[in-house]
């Protein structure tokens, strides 16, 4: 386009350095215009602060019994507290194979997943089915009897 | 630029679509003589869009329940990044959107530019009038503030000047005897997308009409 009108007006001389510096500003111009909106948008789409989110968990040992498992809501995430013969044990729910929740067995004093059929020890070891990692322990601490996960 | 200019290219030489833009954008000439109060009917549709685009990005978080509609907008000015911006974009392009729909149609009037061939254009655009204040009007109760709950009181009061169904239709907009969380429902389900549906088809009859019968152009 451009070369075209130039060949219609051949015989008058034609600055290009004018025309390129309407150009930038028209672009730059446009630019920020775009950058304006755009902006804004996008900013809008990441997460927002949420408040009062990361609550820690607390329970009461007194009231776990050993054998038995309680789940609790950490940071939106599940947590399983296991009672076992020498303290509790905390784990992240989620099986390490696809992320389904396991389920305490206690019967069997094991984790299953009932995706997939993974089965994790009482420890959170692999004990068969498709999985090679072992359930992910979250950090705990005990105060004055209660069982506190921040 | 040279790969903008080659992927239209590819696509320019499947559907041709340079000689559709040339003779309806580029080399589609505004009449000389239409001066700049010409664009209050384009600026209005401009509006329009923000609003369509705002209210998407609104309707990410807005829960239209009575108990969490004030946590969710108070939520969204607060917590979100720029959720100030984009909530007062859209209550300010508003009152914008409704200033240049009048100032359109008091264009058109004070020109007569109504008269024959384009009285039905003057007809769709009092439906887009009205569609426009309904918008608002849905969209005051929406946030579920005191102004807007008593607004939408004194609103949905109007139609019991009727006579004889005046009290029916009240009740009927109302979704009850009350202001409540069913008039909220309804309220936001007309400001969504009952209200925007009827809106756009209207909107593509009066552009349509406009295509086939031109822009007035004065002497």
């Amino acid at each position: 386009m451009a070369h075209e009108h130039e060949h219609d007006h051949s015989h008058e001389p034609v600055s290009n350095g004018r025309r390129r510096f309407c150009q930038v500003c028209i672009g730059s111009a446009a630019a920020i215009t775009v950058g304006t909106v755009v902006y804004p948008i996008v900013a809008f789409l990441k997460l927002p602060m949420r408040v009062g989110e990361s609550k820690p968990v607390e329970l009461e040992l007194e009231r776990l019994t050993v054998g038995q498992a309680y789940y609790a809501d950490f940071q939106g995430q599940q947590v399983i507290v296991v009672m076992a013969e020498d303290g509790p044990r905390v784990f992240d729910a989620s099986c390490t194979h696809l992320g389904c929740n396991v389920v305490w067995d206690i019967a069997h004093g094991n984790f299953h997943c009932p995706c997939h059929g993974a089965v994790f020890s009482g420890e959170g070891k692999v004990v068969s089915g498709p999985v090679s990692a072992p359930l992910r322990e979250v950090p705990f601490e005990v105060k004055d009897g209660i069982l506190i996960i921040s | 630029m040279r790969v903008i200019r080659y992927i239209y290219g590819w696509i320019d030489e499947r559907f041709d679509v340079t000689p559709e833009l040339e003779k309806n954008v580029t080399k589609k000439w505004v009449p000389r003589t239409l001066s700049w109060a010409g664009c209050f009917g384009g600026l209005a549709f401009f509006t329009f869009l923000v609003q369509v685009f705002t209210g998407m990005l609104l309707l990410m978080y807005y829960k239209p329940h009575p108990d969490a509609a004030w946590d969710s907008v108070t939520f969204i000015k607060s917590n979100v990044t720029m959720g100030w911006l984009v909530q007062r974009i859209h209550a300010v392009a508003a009152n914008l959107m409704i200033t240049l729909v009048l100032m359109h149609m008091a264009r058109i009037a004070y020109y007569k530019i109504y008269r024959t061939p384009r009285e039905l254009h003057w007809v769709s655009g009092v439906f887009l009038l009205l569609l426009t204040t309904m918008m608002a009007f849905t969209g005051y109760l929406l946030p579920w503030t005191q102004l807007s709950y008593w607004g939408a009181k004194v609103g949905t009061e109007i139609p019991s000047a009727v006579p004889y169904f005046g009290q029916d239709i009240v009740e009927w907009v109302r979704r009850g005897k009350a202001i409540s969380g069913e008039t909220l429902g309804f309220f936001f389900s007309l400001h969504i997308w009952i209200l925007p549906a009827i809106m756009s088809s209207f909107m593509g009859l009066h552009f349509v009409m406009i295509r086939r019968t031109g822009i007035s152009k004065p002497l």
